[in-house]
């Protein structure tokens, strides 16, 4: 028979140990069904707070639908591969950031297009068009897309219904004392934003002291 | 600095600065998100009375709560008609997404398929009836093929005979198993009009003994022919994994 060189082998593939020896093999073990239930319970259960997430990376013309589910397909194909399930949550955040950091990207590339490609919509529909005509949640859900991106992310997360201090910190990665003060300071330049575009000021993004 | 770095623990906890002041942001938000106690209603109250601007801003950062509520929550309507795909529509754009997450830029673990590769020493493309799943049609009466006595049936169809054949493999342990699940390239509607033509990739993982290992090299006349296969001994580590 021939001699396969250990060298070249993972020592952690059962499999190939087990052909090597001649032994039985033990089975590789496709995902159950019970496995892509949980799965899908998972997302079921994490979804409306990763539209958040990507609500506060994206770019404003990006398809918040389209992001949605290139995260899904990155849950199917790679959820397993998170070793540690405390740390999903972050994880599945990472994978939200990605897609729309991506998006960004291909949006960038876009514009570089030569002028006989696929005409692309100039003037995407903004996320924000979609609360009608309620002008001041418009107003404000606009002044929110200029705050940096760490009070916006938290202050986003926390409009989502339901969800607590202690899980965004579980989302963030960042305490919950952390993520009281965040959202405290973003509600406050939000505030101040809104004052500053009303009093027909140039808009400054408003610098937090400890004052 | 970061203003969340420059505040101590205590101070955050209790919504109390160093100097003694409530802290004003920390006393608005825990109102809006109903965490206020006693203590905290207590210092607005004492707050308000200096500050003449505090039941105002608290109003206004309370409206913005519910426009950012209104726009989050048209985006969870959103996310609610997101379900999650069939396994295998994995394209570059999910691996670039998912593999990013390690911070150390290392790709994880590839699948097993692709670490196999070299195991893989015959892959079947095979053509099949989908009926719900993927696995060979049983002949007629629902029985597999027992074949102890070491003949093939003649009437056997081509997939039964490879059944067959998978099972002496087995058993002699010259096949030791398929790997993973069958790798669809197309489907599309049976002509009789039940079921799908499925053309897949069945991997399987076979295991001989050789005395030596060579690969064919062509080899082309002058006119560009091919004339024959020149034997080439394969490099070891195509043989090792």
């Amino acid at each position: 028979m021939t001699d396969f060189p250990d060298v070249r082998i993972s020592p952690t593939s059962k499999l190939v140990k087990a052909a090597q020896q001649n032994q039985p093999q033990p089975e590789p073990v496709p995902p159950t069904q019970v496995d892509i239930d949980r799965l899908r319970t998972l997302w079921e259960d994490n979804r409306r707070w990763v539209a958040a997430v990507l609500l506060a990376h994206k770019p404003k013309w990006a398809d918040l639908e389209d992001l949605l589910q290139d995260v899904a397909a990155a849950v199917v194909a790679h959820a397993g591969e998170v070793r540690d399930p405390s740390t999903f949550k972050s994880w599945l955040r990472t994978v939200a950031i990605n897609a729309a950091r991506l998006a960004a990207r291909r949006g960038v590339l876009r514009r570089h297009e030569p002028l006989d490609s696929n005409p692309e919509p100039t003037t995407p529909a903004s996320d924000t068009q979609v609360l009608g005509r309620d002008n001041s949640s418009v107003r404000v859900a606009e002044l929110a897309f200029e705050l940096p991106d760490g009070y916006r992310e938290p202050l986003l997360l926390k409009a989502v219904q339901g969800l607590s201090y202690r899980q965004i910190g579980q989302i963030l990665n960042l305490p919950e004392t952390t993520i009281e003060t965040r959202i405290a300071r973003g509600r406050r330049m939000l505030r101040e934003l809104a004052e500053s575009r009303q009093e027909a000021r140039p808009a400054v993004t408003p610098q937090v002291t400890d004052s | 600095m970061n203003d969340d770095n420059r505040q101590s623990d205590l101070e955050r906890a209790t919504g109390i600065q160093a100097d003694g002041e409530p802290d004003r942001d920390i006393l608005i938000t825990r109102a809006i998100d109903g965490r206020a106690t006693g203590a905290d209603w207590s210092a607005m109250e004492s707050l308000s009375t200096r500050d003449v601007s505090f039941w105002r801003d608290l109003a206004l950062a309370q409206r913005d709560q519910r426009a950012l509520e209104r726009l989050v929550g048209v985006a969870s309507n959103v996310s609610a008609m997101v379900n999650l795909p069939e396994a295998g529509g994995v394209s570059a754009r999910t691996e670039e997404v998912a593999w990013r997450h390690d911070a150390r830029g290392r790709r994880p673990a590839r699948s097993g398929l692709r670490i196999w590769g070299g195991w893989v020493a015959a892959a079947i493309l095979g053509v099949a009836i989908l009926s719900g799943k993927l696995s060979a049609p049983l002949p007629v009466g629902g029985q597999r093929p027992a074949n102890e006595a070491g003949l093939i049936n003649a009437s056997w169809s081509s997939e039964q005979v490879l059944e067959d054949a998978l099972k002496r493999g087995r058993k002699d342990g010259m096949v030791f198993g398929e790997y993973g699940d069958p790798y669809v390239l197309a489907t599309e509607p049976a002509a009789d009009g039940r079921g799908y033509t499925v053309v897949y990739i069945r991997p399987i993982l076979v295991k001989r003994q050789v005395q030596n290992v060579y690969q064919g090299q062509r080899v082309i006349d002058e006119t560009g022919q091919v004339v024959g296969m020149k034997p080439q001994p394969l490099p070891a580590r195509v043989v090792g994994y």
